[in-house]
């Protein structure tokens, strides 16, 4: 949470509570090296296989966000507590990698750093990965985004073996809650008073990854902008349109905090913490958008309906849109 | 102890210390500006505006000294925090 609200604070002052971008495994970091994969992944453990899956979550959570007990049939004890990643390596046949990163860096830098993260992965990996799902929560579907088209630019080789992309409530075009904490800094600022300054000056302190929620920015500023300050105003260079990686599906996911899409709060609260987030996109064909009405904001990470529907996804055979 | 828990360890006591540094500052700069309005008017009154001038100065430089000292005691209790984790985790192995 901390890392989430002031990250990239703590990363600037070499604070020790900053999280450095890893996967992990079992609460450790999982070392990118041949052996060691070799050593996490031998037997009882699900073995290694040629599908990789990446799972990023969002805003202010770790890997964990992805575990819950699947249902149990009537009469049955109850399921054991597992998660997408876990479930998809018995379903689809692919190795999970969960990742742990720092939120509150600002969303290009953790793309960055993911790719990079990846491409370490694709190098270690003892076996050729012919595919690549990744899955990402919320923020973490930006990071992914983010990381694709990073790659792309660098050309690094693991980016043509992503198959299937899914966004759980990720706001592409920008989180309701980040708005209003953007409105809300600029009216108390805009207030002359020192204690509404002061409140206002706390709520600037807020992290570059929350900021760039506000519009779902993805890119870094380069020479053409004046730095992430002047987010607000579309016309900067790093709020332009990122394409659609295009060789891979991509799955739009989202919830709603009430069962009937169409109920008021619904409509106007979305999932409950970003609004709505499936909203068309002109590279997401219609059947690869799926809303879970009454699945709020969180439970999109660790909902048995979701999951099937993923996996289902994933099962699909071919790439391309 | 892990070095990993202990960089934590001091970096929540570097975080606090800063959450108390940068807060007392920015409570300062409002209580200055919030004193500064009486006094203003009142410096302006013919009789009492150079003793208005006067206690100004006089509360100004207590309330900084206020602040200062809790920005010095948190920074001492911050670096004494340090070294007392530091302290620990080198013991630890040895018990």
């Amino acid at each position: 949470m901390l890392n989430g609200m002031w990250g990239d604070y703590l990363q600037a002052r070499g604070n020790g509570l900053a999280v450095e971008m890893a996967f992990y495994r079992q609460g450790r970091v999982l070392k990118l090296r041949r052996d060691e994969l070799q050593a996490a992944f031998a037997p009882p453990a699900a073995p290694l296989t040629r599908k990789v899956c990446v799972l990023v979550h969002g805003l202010g959570c770790n890997e964990l966000l992805w575990q819950f007990a699947p249902p149990s049939a009537p009469g049955e004890a109850e399921q054991p507590t597992s998660d997408y990643g876990r479930l998809l390596a018995d379903d689809v046949g692919c190795t999970p990698f969960y990742v742990r990163y720092n939120t509150g860096e600002a969303v290009a830098h953790n793309g960055r750093t993911l790719g990079r993260l990846i491409d370490a992965l694709w190098h270690a990996y003892p076996l050729p990965i012919e595919e690549i799902i990744l899955i990402g929560h919320s923020m973490g579907g930006l990071v992914l985004r983010s990381a694709c088209h990073y790659a792309t630019q660098q050309n690094e080789p693991w980016v043509e073996a992503v198959r299937h992309v899914i966004y759980l409530g990720t706001p592409h075009d920008g989180a309701d809650l980040a708005r209003l904490a953007q409105t809300t800094e600029q009216v108390l600022l805009a207030i002359p008073n020192p204690i509404t300054k002061i409140v206002g000056d706390f709520f600037g302190l807020r992290s570059q990854g929350i900021k760039d929620l506000c519009h779902g920015t993805l890119l870094a500023p380069d020479v053409l902008d004046e730095g992430y300050a002047d987010v607000g105003d579309g016309t900067h260079h790093h709020q332009r349109p990122v394409p659609w990686l295009p060789h891979a599906r991509h799955y739009l996911v989202g919830g709603t905090i009430t069962g009937d899409p169409a109920h008021v709060a619904a409509v106007l609260l979305g999932d409950g913490l970003v609004g709505r987030t499936v909203s068309k996109v002109d590279a997401v064909p219609d059947e690869q958008i799926k809303l879970f009405p009454g699945v709020a904001h969180l439970q999109l990470a660790r909902n048995w309906d979701v999951y099937r529907q993923i996996a289902s996804w994933c099962a699909a055979k071919g790439a391309g849109r | 102890v892990e070095p990993q828990t202990v960089r934590q360890v001091e970096g929540a006591v570097e975080l606090l210390n800063d959450a108390t540094t940068g807060g007392s500052r920015a409570i300062a700069g409002a209580q200055a500006e919030i004193a500064a309005v009486p006094y203003t008017v009142l410096k302006r009154l013919p009789g009492i505006g150079r003793v208005a001038a006067v206690i100004e100065r006089s509360q100004a430089t207590i309330t900084r000294g206020v602040y200062w000292s809790v920005r010095t005691i948190s920074g001492i209790s911050a670096a004494a925090a340090t070294v007392v984790v530091h302290e620990i985790a080198r013991r630890t192995p040895e018990q």
